[in-house]
């Protein structure tokens, strides 16, 4: 993966719980503390130090991921610049730009493995994602980042992963409220 | 088409072109280019995309495109029929406020013109300040893509500074670390600079002075001879000089052995001769103490010389048999030697073995490990009884190791110790070296002396104990008082200070031998306070002939003057081929051990016991020189034995050590030696005994 995940990692855990657990992490994940976000880094770096930090923060894996997948729409928007603000006027239009925006940025790095998403059943105010990846276990991620661009859009957003739905990807029910402050 | 039998392949038609290209509506129109816009010859807008709306909210059809554009390239007026010319050109239109700029082309369609491109973006911020969004574009417009690669270039850069930054932070840390460790480097060198400028300053600042002490004190004891407590005093004082002298040796040997700076200085030597000096020097000291000094196993030495440091193994051995001596109140002191040859080398060699046992104290166990230890003391406390600052076994620890070898010991509280000093030394091919032969003694009556030294005390010290031994001489403070003084006037030797001003030692010397004549072969002798490694070689180099460490004794400067072959009248012998041993026998008169012998006895039968003592020494004599004759060894033996055992009681303690020397080598089976020593004991013994005549009579009075 590329070094902006695990500096984005690195930057969440140093945030709240500060230099000296995000080096302790690290170094029980046997890993650097710091990493170039446009070098390319072995997948079991990210693994390990979820897992480090799953193991070293007393917190479930998922829950891990979940979080992380919200702070990392700010994170990669800040590294992007305005790039939310320009990607849709809403959660709805947003989340639809997703795989757009995967697809251009694994134009720009190319040993980037980006997931695809589509929209099936699409209403006012739910809509079903479909998440294909080559990598397991990062669905939770999937659903923070729903809920990062819902914050983002200050959109009150339910995600439910429909874990039977299908055998081959993961698929989740998105609803959405109206925006805060909209009629 | 038919399938071809024969081959059984099925034969795949070219598909035909279609008559018409794909027409577009306008909803694909829009969605495929939302900026596009269409004019008639009028220019006039006959349709305007939606993103090109959003972009100019006031564009609308009807309008001419020179109401909201101009054509910023190619720099052509912007006429309908410029533009049907240039469909074959990248078009710039830009608004008539400045922005935005809409790059893309035109073409010609159903009689008028249409405009696909989009506008010009190089950020986000660019993005949002047009008030699009991303989704504004079409799909396949790279606009997005160019974005974002700009972007992804950008964060490469800083990654880039990022490790340049930390690159240059660790190159500036290296750096860092080594100009402290190079700050480090030169500190420690010149600290340790100028601990051995401090060490020679020191040296030579204290030697000055003692020999001052030194040479006075034994003017003295010369003039207070007579008077017992008198004596006694001066005799405390010089012992209590020579052991100050002792101990400046220790600490500059032990600071010099800290700075890594202790070394050896390997010449050939004989192992036999350093073993007897050892004897000879310690024999009386354990005899003093009701001691008995044993010396084992000398004919196992080797008699072909040995390359080694012979000053320092005898260095080693005097402080082992010292501490032995202080430490054991009854009993004896050995030192047994073997020699066996080394395991065939590269070249001949001895392992020589040195052990020293005493019946002494003893050593605790819990003090044994650190007896090597530099300040190690078996006493120290208040109440100790033992002198010495504890320097000398640490020192001879080392000195050991520098010369490949190990110094062990063995002891236990109550029940004496044992020291064993091993060591590896070459052979030398070449018989040990012998000292420049000085050249042939001179037969004037008073030798003249030239004494250059700047210090006025010491100078007139020197001078006047060389003339109290019969000597003339003259003065010089310095260098170029000497060469004035040479000049105009024939020297026998010159006693030659190296720290002068206006031109020192040194220079003074080269200058002597440069002039050439009389003063190429004047014996020139340095007397000197440096005493540190290297300052001899620095003296010999500039051309001086030998060299003497201040404080020096008178003792030490009569013997180096008749060496040198200046020998006063009071001090000349016979033309008899004496050895330095029979030099050494004829003497000063031991005149403490004298006034000790008057306070055993009574000052006033001092003269006559001393009458029958020499009465007794001569008939031995003749019992010697007989049985020489005779070739018979064990009455030689027995003779200089009862000779030697009343010399020391009597104030001769060259004669008793020359007595004893003989008596040891036929002890050991050493006839011939011991026959040589009994014919050198009759050559020293008649200036002895003369000596011990003329103290009586100078005791007894008129």
């Amino acid at each position: 993966m590329y070094g902006m995940i695990n500096e984005a990692i690195r930057r969440m855990v140093t945030e709240g719980h500060g230099v000296a657990a995000w080096e302790a992490l690290a170094a029980r994940a046997s890993c650097p503390t710091s990493f170039l976000r446009m070098s390319q880094y072995p997948d079991a770096i990210t693994y390990d130090l979820v897992a480090a930090a799953s193991a070293g923060l007393g917190t479930p894996v998922s829950e891990l991921l979940e979080s992380f997948g919200s702070y990392w729409i700010d994170f990669a928007s800040e590294h992007y610049g305005e790039l939310f603000d320009l990607w849709g006027d809403s959660f709805p239009d947003t989340v639809a730009n997703l795989n757009a925006l995967h697809t251009r940025i694994g134009q720009m790095l190319p040993e980037l493995q980006p997931p695809s998403f589509s929209l099936s059943e699409r209403d006012g105010h739910s809509f079903l994602l479909h998440y294909y990846s080559r990598r397991a276990g990062l669905e939770p991620m999937v659903i923070g980042l729903l809920q990062g661009i819902g914050r983002h859009f200050a959109t009150a957003v339910e995600v439910a992963w429909l874990r039977d739905h299908s055998p081959d990807h993961a698929v989740f029910r998105v609803q959405w409220g109206p925006r805060s402050g909209d009629a | 088409m038919p399938c071809s039998a024969s081959s059984g392949v099925r034969a795949v038609a070219t598909p035909e072109p279609p008559a018409a290209a794909p027409t577009l509506s306008i909803a694909q129109l829009q969605q495929l280019f939302p900026f596009h816009f269409v004019i008639d010859s009028q220019l006039r807008l006959l349709q305007v995309g939606n993103g090109l709306r959003k972009l100019l909210p006031r564009i609308d059809t009807g309008a001419r495109l020179t109401d909201h554009f101009e054509l910023s390239a190619p720099l052509l007026p912007l006429t309908y029929a410029q533009l049907c010319d240039s469909t074959d050109s990248l078009l710039l239109f830009k608004g008539l406020q400045g922005s935005p700029v809409l790059k893309g082309q035109v073409i010609e369609a159903a009689g008028a013109l249409l405009f696909v491109g989009g506008p010009v973006v190089t950020s986000m911020r660019g993005v949002k300040a047009l008030g699009l969004k991303l989704n504004d574009f079409a799909l396949h417009d790279a606009t997005t893509d160019l974005l974002l690669l700009l972007q992804t270039q950008k964060l490469m850069n800083e990654d880039l500074q990022t490790l340049a930054a930390a690159n240059a932070s660790e190159i500036a840390q290296r750096q860092r670390a080594e100009d402290e460790l190079k700050r480090a480097i030169i500190e420690a060198r010149t600290a340790l600079h100028s601990q051995s400028k401090f060490l020679n300053t020191i040296s030579h600042e204290i030697r000055t002075p003692l020999h001052a002490v030194f040479a006075a004190l034994s003017l003295l004891a010369d003039t207070v001879a007579q008077q017992a407590e008198a004596a006694e005093l001066v005799a405390t004082a010089q012992q209590a000089s020579e052991t100050l002298l002792d101990l400046l040796a220790n600490i500059l040997d032990f600071a010099g052995m800290d700075a890594g700076r202790l070394g050896l200085e390997p010449e050939p030597f004989a192992a036999d001769a350093l073993l007897e000096s050892v004897r000879a020097l310690m024999e009386p000291r354990a005899r003093d103490k009701g001691l008995a000094l044993q010396v084992i196993g000398a004919r196992q030495l080797p008699t072909k010389a040995l390359l080694g440091d012979a000053r320092r193994v005898r260095q080693i051995l005097l402080n082992l048999l010292d501490n032995a001596i202080k430490f054991t109140e009854r009993g004896t002191v050995s030192l047994t030697t073997s020699a066996r040859r080394a395991p065939d080398g590269a070249a001949p060699a001895w392992q020589l073995r040195f052990e020293v046992e005493d019946t002494g104290i003893g050593i605790a166990a819990d003090r044994l490990a650190g007896i090597f230890d530099g300040f190690a003391l078996i006493d120290a406390d208040y109440s100790r009884p033992h002198d010495g600052a504890g320097l000398g076994l640490a020192i001879a620890k080392r000195l050991a190791t520098l010369m490949g070898g190990q110094l062990s010991v063995a002891s236990s509280e109550h029940h004496g110790s044992r020291f064993c000093l091993e060591i590896e030394l070459l052979e030398h091919e070449q018989a040990p070296a012998a000292a420049v032969a000085p050249p042939p003694p001179r037969r004037s009556d008073s030798p003249n002396i030239l004494v250059v030294e700047d210090v006025e005390v010491n100078r007139r010290l020197l001078c006047s104990m060389l003339e109290r031994s019969g000597y003339r001489v003259d003065e010089c403070a310095d260098g170029l008082e000497a060469l004035e003084a040479i000049a105009g006037r024939d020297y026998d030797l010159v006693l030659m200070d190296v720290s002068m001003p206006r031109m020192d030692g040194l220079a003074t010397t080269r200058c002597i031998r440069e002039l050439g004549g009389s003063g190429a072969r004047l014996p020139i002798i340095a007397l000197t306070a440096h005493a540190m490694r290297g300052d001899r070689e620095t003296c010999l180099a500039a051309g001086m002939d030998d060299y003497l460490t201040k404080p020096v004794t008178s003792q030490q400067l009569l013997q180096t003057l008749e060496r040198w072959g200046v020998a006063a009248r009071s001090a000349q012998q016979e033309d008899t081929n004496m050895s330095e041993t029979q030099q050494e026998a004829a003497a000063l008169v031991d005149r403490a051990a004298l006034e000790q012998l008057g306070r055993d006895t009574d000052p006033a039968m001092v003269p006559e016991l001393l009458a029958v003592f020499v009465a007794d020494a001569r008939e031995r004599l003749a019992g010697i020189e007989a049985a020489i004759g005779h070739a018979d060894g064990t009455t030689v033996q027995n003779q200089a034995h009862t000779l030697g055992s009343s010399a020391g009681t009597f104030g001769l303690p060259a004669l008793h050590q020359l007595a004893r020397a003989c008596e040891e080598a036929f002890r050991l089976d050493d006839a011939e030696r011991g026959m040589a020593l009994g014919r050198q004991l009759l050559a020293a013994a008649p200036a002895a005994l003369e000596a011990l005549s003329r103290y009586a009579d100078a005791v007894q009075g008129p």
